[in-house]
């Protein structure tokens, strides 16, 4: 689109200054150069000359020399000085006529010409329109340098905008031709184009989708996006959300990740937004069943772990698998399984697990240990499977069995518990057996001689005198039966916590020489004297029935295991207990036998029944401890036994008649006891 | 001369009811409280005709005692029978070699047949 402008010269304007100290030179120039199409600025010095020459360009400079103040010379120097006027041609006018030096210094200065005065008209108009014309020339070249500038920068422009014009199209076809939705925007947000795709997808025209994507969005995401979206277009960030868009062939809802930049000029403002919508639909429902089988399995108690065959290498473990060790999902997916194996190195691991590899057993199961992090050893069941899917997989799946260990352990104990106990019990059936049969039997004896004539002398009849005797026997047989009986009920009642003390006051010595009168004719026969030493009465609240029976036991057994020797029985007070010691110097107990005695079934001597059951000390015990006291005892095998009873004064039960609980052994079967107490008549206990 | 019988029985009073009985049909009689003293007995006195030996006593039990008595030659010749409270008497007898049983409680007939069996009237 260039041109080129002619432009006759009498249209540009020629600026001539005139510089003179004296007016009528001034005018006279000015008629001379009147007659062209001058224009003539007069200055009277030098100083005004210089700031006319401010003021405008001139083509020629008529300068007289001689000037009061500021000389034409030292003008013309200050007037080069300036680079602006540096240019201007300076005609000096002088009246000196041919001074060589000055025309010279002239020269020198910068004038291009003399102008000698008197003036002759015709020589100065020649001179100064050579300038002129000059002037003219210079002026006309910048004119055409601005038009060719000008020229160019529209020429470049239009070259801009083809190119614009042809990427556009090629990035049309560009955005034709990706899969995805591609739209652009005005900085505002308004969409100004939408790929083909677009309306493929939403079935809409272009006046429908009236300048938003939004139209398709799903109810639930709409308010979201949008939001966001305005966010975007205020910031000018990045805009990226996930979000359902209707598609029209179906009306199915499919998800799109939409995200949209902004395009910016060279000094950053937004020009435009360029946004893609892409399917991930897929992608999505992907991940939903992932997760969900994620979440299957991290809901899974036990814990899962999923191997790369080759090297062993975790590539999953669900939330489980991070309880049961300690470490974290992240943790554990850095480490190898030897470093949770107790029981295996890498080693002897892959050896364990080689016949799922090589494909001779298809499933494993193992009971080994896991080292957790805090380092606890676990006792665990894993199964452990080769899976083929595409890739290879070893899928392994562990459960803790610290509580089923337990439980096993626990139930062991409490079945060999039991069966002792049922062995005892047998044990002690057997000798109560044993024992209940014997009086029986000597029992039977003496009835049967009552009824039966000897064989000798069938026809006899036994007197008086000859039954007496057996009717003694006999009768005492039955006592013993009873006091059998008695301490097996005691036993039963003890052991069903329903011993009752029926508390009264009794003095203890009395009791002693009680029991010791009635057993006199025992010791007796034993040959064992008895020695008692209790001199004041020694008073409490206690069971006297109980208390009777524990002294007896005592007692009995001093005949027993007395050896014939002395016992010796002292009563004392000590302070608010009352204490019994009987002494004899009999077998004594050995050391391990000590404590045995004490207990339900057991016998010191040996496991066969000294004529009793054996609980003689045990129920003396139980009645001992429900009064609040203690037994011990103290023996040297060969020398004899010390018993040592002490029984609190004062009542130490809550209430009167407490109960003695002690507690039930498993495997004990006790029967229902009658809870009759000793209220039945003992003629002779 | 009357028979003796030899009563191994630690409860004394089963044993002197025994002896009654025995004493009552024309035996004499003998008492041990247990093997031990048993054969302490047969060591210091005449050998008895028969030996009526309880099986369970304290120290030294009936099986006890039988396996001492059989290895002395001049005891082991004595016919024992077996005293038992519970349960296969015939087969305890005969674990022993014993000669005869009898069963708690005694039933006098029963007794005095067995031990006439084995060692005949008191009389000799």
């Amino acid at each position: 689109m260039s041109s080129s402008l002619e432009t006759a010269p009498t249209a540009i304007p020629v600026q001539i200054l005139v510089v003179d100290d004296l007016p009528e030179n001034r005018m006279a120039l000015r008629a001379i150069l009147s007659s062209r199409d001058y224009r003539i600025v007069e200055a009277s010095s030098g100083a005004e000359a210089l700031l006319r020459l401010l003021e405008e360009d001139f083509a020629v400079l008529l300068i007289d020399v001689a000037m009061p103040e500021m000389s034409g010379f030292e003008l013309a120097a200050a007037i080069k000085e300036r680079e602006r006027t540096a240019a201007v041609p300076i005609l000096f006018l002088t009246g000196q006529a041919t001074d060589v030096d000055l025309v010279y210094w002239g020269y020198r200065v910068g004038a291009v010409d003399y102008l000698i005065k008197p003036l002759v008209p015709e020589v100065v108009r020649a001179k100064v329109e050579v300038f002129a014309q000059l002037f003219r020339e210079k002026k006309r070249n910048e004119q055409q340098a601005v038009l060719l500038l000008e020229a160019e920068r529209n020429e470049s422009e239009f070259r801009l905008i083809m190119l614009q014009l042809a990427s556009e199209r090629h990035y049309r076809t560009l955005a034709q031709a990706v899969p995805h939705i591609v739209w652009t925007a005005r900085p505002d947000g308004a969409v100004d184009y939408f790929n083909q795709r677009w309306f493929e997808y939403s079935g809409r025209s272009v006046e429908q989708a009236s300048g938003s994507w939004l139209g398709i969005l799903h109810a639930d995401d709409l308010e979201r996006c949008r939001t966001e979206w305005k966010n975007a277009l205020r910031l000018g960030e990045m805009f990226q959300a996930e979000c359902r868009l209707r598609r029209a062939s179906d009306g199915a809802f499919r998800w799109h990740l939409c995200r949209a930049i902004p395009e910016r000029s060279p000094s950053g403002q937004i020009l435009s937004w360029v946004g893609t919508f892409t399917d991930i639909e897929d992608q999505k429902r992907a991940q939903a069943i992932q997760a969900e089988f994620k979440g299957t399995l991290d809901a899974e108690p036990d814990a899962v772990a999923i191997f790369e065959p080759t090297d062993w290498r975790i590539l999953y473990v669900n939330h489980g698998a991070s309880v049961l060790l300690g470490y974290s999902k992240d943790e554990l997916l850095r480490m190898a399984p030897a470093d949770f194996m107790a029981e295996h190195d890498g080693i002897s691991f892959r050896e364990v697990l080689r016949p799922l590899l090589d494909g001779s057993q298809p499933h494993i199961l193992l009971e080994t240990k896991f080292r957790r992090r805090d380092p606890l050893a676990l006792p665990i069941d894993v199964s452990v499977q080769l899976i083929r899917i595409g890739a290879d997989r070893i899928v392994s799946i562990a459960r803790d069995i610290t509580e089923r260990k337990r439980t096993q352990l626990e139930r062991e104990l409490l079945y060999r518990e039991a069966v002792d106990a049922i062995r005892a019990r047998d044990e002690f059936l057997s000798v109560a057996s044993h024992e209940l049969r014997t009086p029986l039997s000597a029992l039977q004896l003496q009835i049967q001689m009552l009824l039966l004539p000897p064989r000798r002398s069938p026809q006899a009849v036994l007197s008086r005198e000859q039954m007496k005797p057996k009717l003694e026997k006999a009768f005492k047989q039955i006592e013993r039966l009873t006091r059998l009986i008695d301490e097996l009920m005691d036993v039963s009642r003890i052991t069903a916590g329903r011993l009752r003390l029926e508390l009264g006051e009794i003095d203890l010595t009395a009791v002693i020489r009680d029991v010791v009168g009635r057993l006199g004719g025992e010791a007796s026969r034993v040959h064992s004297s008895i020695k008692v030493s209790a001199v004041t009465p020694v008073v409490g609240m206690w069971d006297l029935i109980r208390v009777e029976q524990v002294v007896t036991n005592l007692l009995t057994n001093a005949f027993k295991f007395g050896g014939g020797k002395p016992i010796e029985i002292t009563v004392e007070e000590r302070g608010s207990i009352g204490r019994l010691v009987v002494v004899d110097h009999g077998i004594g107990i050995a050391p391990e036998d000590l404590e045995r005695i004490f207990r339900r079934y057991e016998q010191a001597t040996s496991s066969r029944p000294v004529g009793g059951l054996g609980l003689g000390l045990y129920i003396a015990r139980q009645i001992i401890e429900a009064h609040g006291g203690t037994i011990r005892v103290e023996s040297q095998p060969g020398t004899g036994s010390t018993f040592t009873v002490d029984l609190p004064k004062g009542a130490t039960t809550s209430e009167e008649g407490a109960a003695c609980s002690v507690p039930v052994a498993a495997g004990d079967n006790v029967s229902r006891a009658d809870d009759t107490s000793h209220g039945e008549a003992h003629p002779d206990r | 001369m009357a028979k003796l019988i030899l009563i191994v029985e630690d409860d004394l009073d089963v044993a002197e009811s025994v002896a009654d009985v025995l004493q009552s049909a024309g035996y004499c009689t003998a008492i041990a409280g247990n093997g031990r003293e048993a054969l302490d007995h047969l060591q210091k006195n005449n050998h008895p005709d028969l030996i009526l030996l309880d099986m369970m006593m304290p120290v030294m039990d009936g099986w006890q005692f039988r396996a001492e008595q059989r290895k002395l030659p001049a005891l082991d010749s004595i016919p024992v029978v077996t005293v038992t409270a519970d349960g296969d008497a015939r087969g305890k007898a005969a674990s022993i070699q014993a000669a005869g049983h009898v069963v708690k409680p005694f039933m006098i007939d029963r007794l005095l047949d067995e031990v006439e069996r084995i060692c005949g009237v008191p009389e000799a």
